[in-house]
C-alpha cells in the first residue's frame, strides 16, 4: 500500500503580520503573565532552596544542604516512589482509555452525542468537588461501590484506608479527571487522518484491528506523546488536591506523593527552603521525563517556524 | 459590618486616620479618656471561618452600640496551620487586620513573627478588663514562656473550653442503657460504646464513640491520669513511657474493634459532629465551641456529660481559641481595639451575645455560672458539665513549637494507622513516632524555635 504523496503546504507571507511588532503584541501579554506566575516563582524557588527559612525570621543561607538532606530523608524517598507509582497507574490507563474512547466516539455509534457530553463531565467539576464526590463513592458503608459489591455478597475493602488499595483508588479518580483532555486531543488527531488512507487500507483488505494498528495509531503518535507529557505533568502537579482531600497522604504514607509532602513541609512545618529544594528536584524529574517522551525536534524545511 | 476578602482587604487607612485623630485627644486628656467610646472609625477583624455565624451578631451589636464605628471582617481558615499561613502572608504583605483570632499553639510563633502584639498593655491600661478578669488557665495558654517575647501575653481567650462527652439520648433509650453519669469510668464508657456499636459484617455502621486519639486533648489527659507527663525536662516527647503506651493502647484497641471512630473514619463520615448529628456515632468527645454546629445538625435529642475517669482520675483536654490585637492594630487603631475588647468581654456586651449562640463558655470566672449561657434552652441541658470540667483540665504543653506540633499530628496519625491497619505493636509505633518528633523538636529548638 503506497501512501498518497503529501502536498507540501506553501507558506504565504504577509509583510504586515510577520513584523516583530505583531508578534510582540500577541505574545507579549501571555509572556508577561507566564513570566510573573511561572518563571519568577521558579527562579525564586530555586534561590529559596539554598536557604533555611520559616517565613518568620531572616532566611539563612545553607548552600546545597537542603539537597543533601533529601538523600537522607526517608519520607522524601518514599514520596518519590509513591509519585512514580501514581504516574505508572495514571499515565498508561489515561492514554489507552482516551484513545479507545476517542476512536469509539469517532465512529459515530448510536447515542454517541450523549457519550460525547458525558466524557467532558470531569472537566467542569472542580478538583476538590471531585475528590469529595469520590470519597463518597469509596465509602465502605454507604458508597455505591460497597452497595454494588454487597449485592454479590462481597464485602469490599475500605478503599481509602487500605494501604494496598488507596493508591489505585486515587489513580482511578485521576484517570477519570485526565480523560477528557486526552479524548479531545485524540479526537482532533483522528479527524485529521486522511480518509483516503483508511479507504486504501480497506481496499488492501485491512480489518478494523489492522487499520487501528497500522493506520490510525501511527498517525496519532505525535498526539500520544503530547498526551503522555500533559498527563505526566498533570498527575505530578495537579494530583495534590485529590490526594490531600481524599487521603492526606495516608494511610501509612501509602499515598504520600511529593506534592503532598512538599505542602506539608512548606505550610505545616514551615520549612520553605527544604520544600523548595524538593520542588526543584520534582521540577527537574518532570523536565527530564518530558524531554524523554517528547524530545525537541529541529523544524524541517516544510514546517512553519 | 462588612465582610472582606483578602484581595480587597484595605488594611486600615481609615483606621489610621481614626487613630491619628483620636491620639491627640488621648494624649491631651490622659489615659482614662482614651477609653472614651470612639465615635467613628473602622475596625478590621479576622475570624475563624467556623466562628463566622456566631460572631456576626456580636459585630452587629458593637456597631449598634457605637454608631459611626464600622467593623470589616475577613475569614481565616479553621485549622492552626491555615491560620498561621494566612496571617504570616498578610504580615509580609502589610495587610494585617487590627484584631485577629488565633490558636494557642501559635502564640509564640505569631508573637515572634510580629503578627500579634503583647496584650499586657491592654490588660494593664486601667480599662474594665484587667489581668485578673480572664480565667488564668486559659489566659496562660497565651503566655509566652521563652524567647524574645518571654512573659508576654499574646492572646485573650474567647472561651473556656474543655472536652466533654456528647451523647445521643435516643440511642441510649433505644438500647435501654442509662445515660452517662459523673462516676463513669473509661471501662464503663467502652462497655456502653460497645453495646451501642452496630455492624454489618465487618463494617461498622454506627460507632459507639468518636474520639480522635492523635489529638492532644485526648492523649495528654490520659497520660496525666496515669501520673506522667508528655514532655521531659528537656522539652522532648516521652512516648515510650508506661503511661503513654497504656493510654494509646486502650484507645487504639477500640479503634481496631470498630467501637471508636478514628479521625480518618470520622472524616469518612463527614466529620465528628456531622457523624454525631447523623446518628452514625452515639457518643462524641468534643468541646463547647462545636455546640452550635452539633445543635444545627442533630435531630435526635442529646446532652453532655463529664468525660469518664481514667485510672480513677478525671482529666480532660482544655484550651481555647483567642483573639489578639495585631502589631498593625496596636500601632494604628489602638483605641478602637481596646474599646472593642473591653466591650466584648463585658457581661452585657459581646460575650453575652456569643454565649447566647451556644458557642462559648465565657473565659471569665465570674461568668462561669452566669445565666447568659447556663440558662439557654437545651440541648445541651446539663450545662454545669462545661464549667465543672474546667477544674479537671489538662493542657497541651505551651512550650511545644507550632512547627513541631505539625510533625506530632502527622506522626501520631501515622502511628494510629500502623497499629490499627497493620497490627504494629503500640510500643513500636510510638517509638517510631517519638524518633521523628524529637528529631523535629531538636531541629526547631536548635534554630531558636
Amino acid at each position: 500500500m503506497a501512501a498518497p504523496p503529501r502536498a507540501t503546504p506553501r507558506r504565504r507571507t504577509n509583510r504586515r503580520t510577520d513584523s516583530p511588532f505583531w508578534a510582540a503584541l500577541f505574545v507579549g501579554p501571555n509572556l508577561v503573565l507566564f513570566t510573573t506566575f511561572m518563571i519568577i516563582p521558579i527562579v525564586w524557588g530555586l534561590g529559596l532552596s539554598l536557604f533555611d527559612w520559616n517565613l518568620i525570621g531572616e532566611p539563612r543561607f545553607v548552600g546545597f544542604a537542603n539537597y543533601v538532606d533529601i538523600l537522607k530523608d526517608a519520607r522524601a524517598v518514599n514520596s518519590v516512589w509513591k509519585t512514580v507509582y501514581l504516574v505508572f497507574l495514571g499515565v498508561v490507563p489515561t492514554v489507552i482509555l482516551s484513545f479507545l474512547i476517542a476512536v469509539l466516539i469517532n465512529t459515530n455509534f448510536p447515542g454517541y452525542t450523549v457519550f460525547r457530553t458525558m466524557y467532558l463531565l470531569p472537566i467542569v467539576i472542580s478538583l476538590v468537588a471531585s475528590a469529595v464526590l469520590w470519597r463518597f463513592i469509596y465509602d465502605p458503608r454507604v458508597g455505591p461501590i460497597a452497595q454494588l459489591l454487597s449485592l454479590f455478597g462481597v464485602s469490599g475493602p475500605n478503599w481509602l484506608q487500605d494501604t494496598t488499595w488507596a493508591m489505585p483508588a486515587l489513580s482511578l479518580v485521576i484517570v477519570w479527571l485526565r480523560l477528557p483532555l486526552g479524548v479531545i486531543l485524540y479526537l482532533a488527531a483522528l479527524q485529521q487522518i486522511n480518509p483516503q488512507l483508511l479507504e486504501a487500507a480497506e481496499i488492501d483488505g485491512a480489518g478494523p484491528w489492522a487499520k487501528l494498528r497500522h493506520v490510525i495509531w501511527p498517525n496519532v503518535m505525535p498526539v500520544t506523546l503530547l498526551i503522555l507529557v500533559l498527563t505526566l505533568r498533570g498527575i505530578i502537579f495537579d494530583s495534590f488536591d485529590i490526594a490531600f482531600v481524599m487521603t492526606k497522604g495516608g494511610p501509612l504514607n501509602s499515598t504520600d506523593i511529593l506534592a503532598v509532602y512538599i505542602y506539608d513541609l512548606a505550610f505545616a512545618q514551615l520549612r520553605l527552603g527544604y520544600a523548595s529544594a524538593l520542588s526543584t528536584v520534582l521540577f527537574v524529574i518532570v523536565t527530564i521525563l518530558a524531554l524523554i517522551f517528547n524530545p525537541p525536534r529541529r523544524p524541517s524545511n516544510g514546517d512553519p517556524v | 459590618m462588612s465582610k472582606q476578602t483578602i484581595s480587597t482587604f484595605n488594611p486600615s487607612r481609615r483606621a489610621v486616620l481614626a487613630g491619628l485623630a483620636a491620639s491627640p485627644l488621648a494624649l491631651a486628656a490622659g489615659s482614662r479618656l482614651a477609653f472614651a467610646q470612639p465615635t467613628s472609625g473602622t475596625l478590621s477583624i479576622a475570624v475563624l471561618d467556623w466562628a463566622e455565624t456566631g460572631i456576626k451578631p456580636v459585630f452587629a451589636a458593637y456597631e449598634a452600640a457605637r454608631p459611626g464605628v464600622k467593623i470589616e471582617y475577613s475569614l481565616l481558615p479553621g485549622d492552626y496551620q491555615g491560620i498561621r499561613q494566612t496571617l504570616l502572608s498578610r504580615r509580609l504583605a502589610n495587610k494585617l487586620p487590627d484584631i485577629t483570632y488565633l490558636a494557642d499553639i501559635l502564640a509564640t510563633q505569631l508573637a515572634n513573627a510580629e503578627v500579634t502584639a503583647d496584650m499586657r498593655p491592654f490588660l494593664t491600661s486601667g480599662g474594665p478588663i484587667g489581668m485578673t478578669s480572664l480565667a488564668k488557665p486559659f489566659l496562660d495558654q497565651y503566655l509566652v514562656t521563652s524567647g524574645p517575647n518571654k512573659d508576654g501575653i499574646f492572646g485573650l481567650p474567647i472561651g473556656a473550653d474543655t472536652v466533654v462527652l456528647y451523647y445521643n439520648k435516643k440511642h441510649f433509650d433505644d438500647a435501654g442503657i442509662p445515660y452517662p453519669t459523673d462516676d463513669w469510668t473509661f471501662e464503663k464508657q467502652i462497655e456502653v460504646a460497645t453495646a451501642l456499636t452496630q455492624k454489618n459484617g465487618n463494617t461498622t455502621t454506627r460507632y459507639g464513640l468518636a474520639a480522635s486519639v492523635p489529638w492532644h486533648a485526648t492523649y495528654v489527659p490520659g497520660i496525666e491520669a496515669f501520673g506522667d507527663t508528655l514532655l521531659d525536662e528537656n522539652n522532648m516527647y516521652k512516648l515510650q513511657t508506661e503511661a503513654a503506651i497504656k493510654v494509646f493502647t486502650m484507645y487504639w484497641d477500640q479503634v481496631k474493634a470498630g467501637v471508636i471512630a478514628s479521625t480518618p473514619q470520622q472524616t469518612q463520615l463527614g466529620g465528628g459532629f456531622q457523624a454525631f448529628g447523623a446518628g452514625t456515632v452515639s457518643m462524641l468527645q468534643s468541646v463547647r465551641a462545636l455546640t452550635p454546629l452539633v445543635r444545627s445538625v442533630t435531630t435526635d435529642d442529646w446532652d453532655v456529660a463529664l468525660v469518664p475517669t481514667i485510672n480513677g482520675v478525671r482529666k480532660t483536654g482544655m484550651g481555647s481559641i483567642a483573639q489578639s490585637i495585631t502589631t498593625s492594630g496596636q500601632a494604628n487603631n489602638k483605641d478602637l481595639c481596646y474599646d472593642y475588647l473591653n466591650w466584648f468581654y463585658s457581661e452585657d456586651g459581646g460575650m453575652k451575645i456569643l454565649a447566647a449562640s451556644y458557642g462559648t463558655v465565657p473565659p471569665v470566672e465570674a461568668l462561669y455560672e452566669s445565666p447568659i449561657w447556663t440558662a439557654l434552652p437545651g440541648p445541651p441541658y446539663d450545662n454545669r458539665v462545661f464549667a465543672e470540667s474546667i477544674q479537671y483540665g489538662a493542657m497541651n504543653p505551651t512550650s511545644i513549637p507550632a512547627d513541631v506540633q505539625a510533625v506530632v499530628d502527622t506522626e501520631l496519625a501515622k502511628a494510629e494507622e500502623a497499629v490499627t491497619l497493620n497490627n504494629v505493636p503500640v510500643a513500636d509505633a510510638l517509638k517510631a513516632a517519638e524518633a521523628v518528633i524529637n528529631e523535629a523538636m531538636a531541629r526547631v529548638l536548635a534554630s531558636g524555635g
